[in-house]
């Protein structure tokens, strides 16, 4: 029975220390959008730039190919309103990288954007422009993630020992 | 049930004792070891760029009880050297004369690590000794 217990305890310590080490160093930061219209035969051509932020939260890790996909979602309904592809080559401890990504739509495309951010859309084409508009984090959400962890020491090293 | 005190007094000195070698190992091995090693890089006057360097590698690699995952408000300047040096290794841009002050910073702190390895292993060590001294004040009693 006693050692049952010691061993349900250190089975559940190694098991924390095991999650604490694994979790996710990267987080979003936040996520601006601006949408600007133009017209193309008649017909309202609108195009969304997006400028979302990536933090390395971590202090001793480097994360080298990260990717991922950043969806905007409808929080209601969990429909994805638009997918953009994300990919950063490198993310030292503590950085923050901003990427930036366009998409291009009909006003069918974007309706159902603005209905979720209640922006009028007729507004919108009227002035050209709407934003920069700071993105609610429950329609942001990151999705398929890749990328390695490497120490911030071997990295540093590996990087210093690339010029001997 | 009652307490057996002489095995208490001999578990709890024997576990202090054991932690304070291990912090005194440590503070050893900084203070002999690495220390030494980046003190004289940081005093190099010549290729002081490689000498930086290699500094701040060393550097990048905390003492135990000075770890860079927790900042307060003081050393939140530790923070952004960190964040400009790592890039400028990553990047290989040089280090110069004027990066030594930040470096110095760094290896402040590590000292100061040091030194808290050091302190918190002589404490043990007096807290032990007061353990060794119960258990033998204890098997001398007359039963």
């Amino acid at each position: 029975m006693k050692y049952k217990i010691i061993l349900t305890g250190l089975l559940l310590g190694f098991c924390s220390l095991m999650i604490a080490c694994s979790g996710n160093p990267v987080e979003t930061g936040a996520t601006e959008l601006t949408v600007t219209t133009k017209f193309e035969e008649n017909r309202a051509i609108f195009n969304m730039r997006i400028n979302a932020g990536f933090i390395n939260k971590s202090t001793d890790v480097v994360v080298t190919g990260y990717a991922g996909s950043l969806r905007i979602i409808n929080d209601e309904s969990e429909k994805t309103l638009f997918s953009f592809p994300v990919r950063v080559e490198r993310l030292m401890p503590m950085e923050s990288v901003e990427v930036v990504l366009n998409a291009t739509g009909s006003e069918k495309e974007f309706r159902p954007l603005f209905d979720l951010m209640a922006i009028d859309m007729d507004q919108v084409i009227k002035s050209g422009e709407a934003g920069p508009i700071i993105l609610n984090e429950a329609y942001v959400k990151i999705e398929d993630q890749t990328y390695s962890k490497v120490p911030v020491v071997t990295y540093l090293e590996e990087t210093t020992n690339e010029d001997k | 049930m009652k307490i057996n005190d002489k095995r208490l007094y001999f578990w709890f000195a024997l576990v202090t004792i054991l932690v304070s070698a291990v912090f005194a190992a440590v503070a050893c091995y900084s203070c002999c070891v690495v220390n030494p090693e980046i003190k004289n890089h940081l005093q190099a006057e010549s290729d002081i760029p490689q000498h930086y360097r290699e500094a701040y590698i060393l550097l990048r690699s905390p003492h135990i009880f000075a770890g860079y995952d927790r900042f307060d408000g003081r050393s939140m300047g530790t923070r952004a050297i960190l964040r400009e040096f790592d890039r400028r290794v990553a990047e290989k841009e040089p280090f110069s004369e004027e990066h030594g002050i930040y470096l110095k910073m760094l290896f402040e702190r590590r000292q100061q690590g040091t030194v808290l390895a050091r302190n918190t292993a002589v404490y043990l060590l007096l807290v032990s000794l007061m353990g060794w001294g119960f258990y033998f004040h204890e098997r001398k009693k007359p039963r």
